[in-house]
């Protein structure tokens, strides 16, 4: 006990208690030049001291040694005097004495450890305490502590260790064995050891220590194999084992009895002779001898077994001879059996760890979170994963079921519960999905699993399961069925558009009911012309509550029915924006409606030029939403470059005029070309383009051929542009009218009474209503026509009620024209007296002379409403009102 | 189209309601004038501020009593008047009768 205490001692502590017990060698050094008496008296005490002692000079040589030191080392005085101190220092790396003189004269150095090499070899630590001796010889006096116990006992402490180390953090069997190997190899003081493990039939080194490599190389495998690596068998079947090793292997068969010990070690401490009395007797079967011939005298092998089978051999070589006896081989086999059973549970381990990693690799992979139930106590652990998913932090989970019941969607407490508590009885397994309110109010959907662990009775102990969060993929799923349903209604919309479509042409035109054309877009080579407006008993087609025309200029990028699908997509879209017009007539919030739909729902991959507009028919104004990044370029007629034009935020088309307005207003002259061109998609230039070619005549003749009744139409046209798409392949080129929009009245009828005037009014008044005249430009036109129609009652009959006064009238949008033809003489309208003659008015007043007064003031009226002629005999007038042009205020807030 | 009788003992004056005075609405104007005058000569007012269209009977009306006004030592004038109504008097000479010429 007082050993063991001793080797456990720290060395620090060591060295004070040496201090305390050892000689200082200040003190007891003795003096070369001292008489007799004193040396004799300083030899007795360094031989009574039991650290070692040297004298040394200068060069490190001996002078003097005391016996302790000789005793240590197994060096006699004589050996060492005059020999050098670098004869007997071990070269490890640390500095030498000689290395040292320098600062030990100094003073500097006075403690220190070497290691030594004694006379049998044996490696020495010590700890040496050095002191200049000042007289003129310069020697040194070393006293030495042989602290090798102390080291070799630190030592085996690392290496035990490590060996706790290797097997706690579960490095695998190589690791462990390894670190086994080293302890053998330190504690036993042997060359080289090595296991090796049975893999397949044969047995390769597994870990090595100290062996050469080209050893290794040469004796990695037992089994002997012949030509081509094919492997000898036993009349068994079994493989043929080489060597010694073999030998052991097969548990001391193989003709070598008498070599190994009772429990089938093989070991020897002189292999050369072993083997050349052995070869006298016959070798076993396969004997290579390698190991006599690299020099090896001390031989161990030893099977290392588990639950009685041999899985490996763990081999010891050292060249020195006799360094086994049977109590080590005892000692050996015994380590062995430790080996075997670390190999197994190293193996175990590791086949669990890498069955914990796969299984943490599919939780973490299925994102699954674990939680388990202790059923009697309620007390609940939580998985990490599980805490994410419920959104709690560990200070927030009680760690009891009540965590879960608490977390369940009010919806789904009841269901879960039950479901839970079917589980822990047995009746039904707990595979279901609930809903769970997390305390930052998110919703998420649980998919669980459990079983459950029951005592030898039955009742419920634990119950284990796992959580998966499957929101996300409910969504999916919800948006994929969604998606389904939206691209069956999708199909259904678009097949019914296409027979609405295809049966679409222009109406027969009886009146006026140009009211859209839409061309599929098939046969458009991908472009889409789409433009619908109210059409009173027009079933089944688009209608829009004012008389306001929609129009869809796009250039699709698709054909056939995925197109028409867009189409259906952009119809079912302007529908459900068209009550903004009912709702205020609000043209520039349907616009930026359908505009701000149209960039949402991505139509630019199916329609990268896209051109919405509403003509206001009224107010002969298109409204434009260039939804795609259109942008339109101005060309003047007869030029070669483009103007762009980007602040342009409407056009306005007049059979006239035309003029685009807003902050980059420009009137178009004939000829003049607008493009809008997407400024993304194309990659050519010249397939950006949809050209709105401005023609403000030749009109009839284009329209012509498409009219049933070309006559009866183009009268009553008032406003029209015409749109040519040319396509990019050949035989897309399009041209097609546009938009020709205009009701017209035609009304005649005749009066013969002044009393019938006043009919008339009322006639007029409603037709102009009807077109969209304001109740201000109507009342002129009145004015003018009760003048002209008095004058020729009472002028031009002389109030003869036989006679009549015919009258037509022709009233568009733009324009009244009103014709008055009486019967009467007619009369030579210059002639007549003009009323802004101050100085007859002035005089007439004086005079009293009213019916002069008042004479030509009725044409004065007419003229100042509108534009007045005569025929040439003096009995037709033609009075021509023709509306103000519009105010075009378009502004930011219009398209914001 | 309304006409208003704002008429006091010292003033026959008339307010007349509309965007347009024509020759229907003159006659009734015509006729509740020559009432008050029958009773008692005084300076005829018409108020025509919202008026912007006004044909010739209407013009003649106003002469006409301009003229009899003229005769018994009193006067007619349109105290109020749009824009387009002032315009159009002072074109045909008659500017006379607005009250703030």
């Amino acid at each position: 006990m007082k050993k063991s205490e001793d080797r456990a001692d720290p060395p620090r502590k060591r060295r004070n208690r040496r201090s305390e017990t050892a000689t200082p060698p200040q003190q007891t050094a003795p003096t070369p030049s001292a008489g007799g008496s004193v040396e004799l008296k300083t030899r007795a005490l360094l031989e009574a001291t039991l650290d070692g002692f040297w004298v040394v000079d200068r060069n490190g040589r001996f002078v003097e040694v005391n016996e302790v030191y000789c005793a240590m080392s197994g060096y006699s005085r004589d050996d060492l005097l005059g020999r050098s101190i670098a004869d007997i220092e071990v070269a490890d790396g640390q500095a030498g004495f000689l290395t040292r003189m320098v600062p030990i004269l100094d003073g500097r150095e006075t403690r220190f450890e070497q290691r030594h090499r004694g006379k049998d070899g044996r490696i020495l630590d010590l700890e040496l305490s050095a002191r200049p001796e000042g007289g003129s010889e310069g020697l040194i006096y070393v006293f030495l502590h042989d602290i090798t116990r102390q080291r070799l006992s630190e030592r085996l402490l690392k290496l035990h260790a490590r060996i706790l180390a290797a097997l706690n953090a579960g490095g695998g069997d190589r690791k462990v064995i390894s670190e086994i190997l080293r302890w053998i190899q330190f504690k036993l003081d042997l060359e080289s050891l090595a296991v090796r493990l049975r893999e397949g039939e044969d047995y390769p080194f597994f870990v090595t220590l100290g062996l050469d490599k080209s050893f290794v190389l040469q004796e990695r495998g037992l089994c002997i194999r012949g030509p081509g690596g094919r492997m000898m068998r036993r009349e068994n079947g079994g493989p043929v084992h080489e060597c010694l090793c073999g030998a052991v292997l097969e548990g001391g068969g193989a003709g070598v009895p008498g070599l190994l010990s009772p429990t089938g070690t093989f070991w020897t401490n002189r292999l050369p002779e072993e083997v050349a009395r052995r070869t006298s007797e016959g070798l076993p079967t396969g004997f290579r001898g390698h190991c006599a011939r690299v020099g090896f005298q001390s031989l161990a092998l030893l099977a290392v077994h588990s639950g009685g089978e041999t899985i490996g051999l763990l081999q010891i070589h050292d060249r020195r001879p006799d360094r086994f006896h049977p109590e080590m081989i005892s000692a050996l086999e015994r380590i062995t059996e430790s080996i075997g059973t670390a190999v197994v549970r190293s193996r175990a381990e590791g086949a669990l760890r890498e069955t914990s990693k796969r299984l943490g690799l599919a939780v973490r992979s299925g994102k699954l979170a674990v939680w388990d139930w202790d059923v009697p106590s309620g007390g609940m652990i939580w998985d990490e994963r599980m805490l994410e998913i419920y959104g709690l932090g560990g200070a927030d989970f009680t760690k009891t079921v009540g965590a879960w019941q608490r977390a369940l969607h009010p919806e789904d407490a009841a269901r879960a519960n039950a479901e839970c508590q079917a589980a822990l009885l047995g009746t039904a397994p707990f595979d279901t999905e609930f809903r769970i309110l997390r305390p930052d109010g998110a919703v998420r959907v649980i998919k669980a699993d459990a079983m459950v662990e029951r005592d030898e009775v039955g009742a419920p102990l634990r119950m284990i399961g796992v959580n998966r969060d499957v929101t996300e993929s409910h969504r999916q799923a919800a948006e994929i069925q969604a998606g389904l349903r939206r691209q069956q209604e999708s199909l259904l919309r678009a097949q019914s558009f296409q027979r609405r479509l295809n049966t679409y042409r222009l109406p027969s035109f009886p009146g006026i009911e140009l009211r859209g054309l839409y061309v599929p877009c098939q046969e458009l080579g991908g472009d889409l012309l789409l433009a619908y407006r109210n059409a009173s008993g027009d079933e089944g087609r688009f209608e829009s509550p004012t008389d306001k025309l929609v129009i869809l200029l796009g250039d699709c990028t698709g054909h056939g029915l995925e197109t028409s699908i867009y189409a259906a997509h952009l119809v079912t879209l302007i529908e459900s924006f068209l009550p903004l017009f009912s709702n205020g007539n609000d043209t520039a919030r349907f616009l930026s409606g359908v505009n701000r739909r149209i960039a949402q729902l991505g139509f630019e991959d199916q329609f990268p030029t896209l051109f919405v507009g509403v003509l206001d028919v009224p107010n002969r104004v298109l409204h434009y939403s260039n939804a795609n990044g259109v942008l339109p370029f101005h060309r003047q007629a007869g030029r070669a470059s483009w103007t762009e034009l980007p602040a342009v935020e409407g056009l306005h088309l007049g059979f006239d005029e035309a003029t685009v307005f807003g902050r980059g207003e420009r009137k178009l002259e004939e000829g003049d070309t607008l493009i809008f061109c997407s400024d993304a998609w194309f990659e050519r230039e010249e397939d950006c383009r949809l050209p709105v070619e401005v023609r403000l005549a030749g009109l009839r003749e284009d329209l012509a051929g498409h009219f049933s009744d070309p006559g009866a139409t183009v009268d009553r046209i008032g406003h029209l542009a015409r749109a040519r798409f040319p396509g990019r392949n050949p035989g897309d080129d399009l041209t097609l009218l546009s938009l020709a929009v205009h009701p017209a009245e035609d009304l005649s009828w005749e009066i013969r009474r002044s009393c019938e005037v006043a009919e008339s009014e009322k006639r007029l008044r409603a037709c102009l209503t009807g077109l969209g005249w304001a109740p201000e430009e109507i009342e002129g036109v009145l004015i003018g026509f009760a003048e002209l129609a008095d004058n020729a009652l009472h002028h031009g009959h002389g109030g003869d009620s036989n006679l009549a006064v015919k009258i037509h009238a022709h009233l568009d949008c733009e324009r009244a024209v009103l014709r008055l033809r009486d019967e009467g003489p007619g009369f030579e309208y210059t002639d007549v007296a003009d009323p802004r003659d101050g100085d007859r008015v002035k005089a007439l007043l004086e005079s009293g002379d009213l019916q002069n007064l008042c004479h030509g003031r009725g044409l004065f009226m007419a003229r100042r409403y509108g534009e007045l002629s005569y025929n040439s005999a003096g009995n037709e007038a033609t009075f021509v009102c023709t509306r103000p042009q519009p105010t075009l205020l378009f502004s930011e807030q219009v398209f914001p | 189209m309304v006409i208003t009788d704002l008429t006091t003992d010292a003033l026959i004056r008339i307010r007349v309601e509309g965007i347009s005075l024509r020759k229907e609405t003159t006659q009734e104007i015509k006729e509740v004038v020559k009432a008050h005058l029958a009773k008692k000569a005084r300076d005829i007012s018409f108020d025509l501020q919202s008026v912007q269209f006004i044909d010739s009977m209407s013009i003649g009306m106003l002469l006409y009593f301009a003229h009899l006004q003229k005769r018994s030592g009193h006067r007619v004038r349109i105290e109020a008047a749009s824009a387009e109504l002032k315009s159009l008097l002072r074109t045909i000479a008659l500017d006379f009768l607005l009250h703030d010429p």
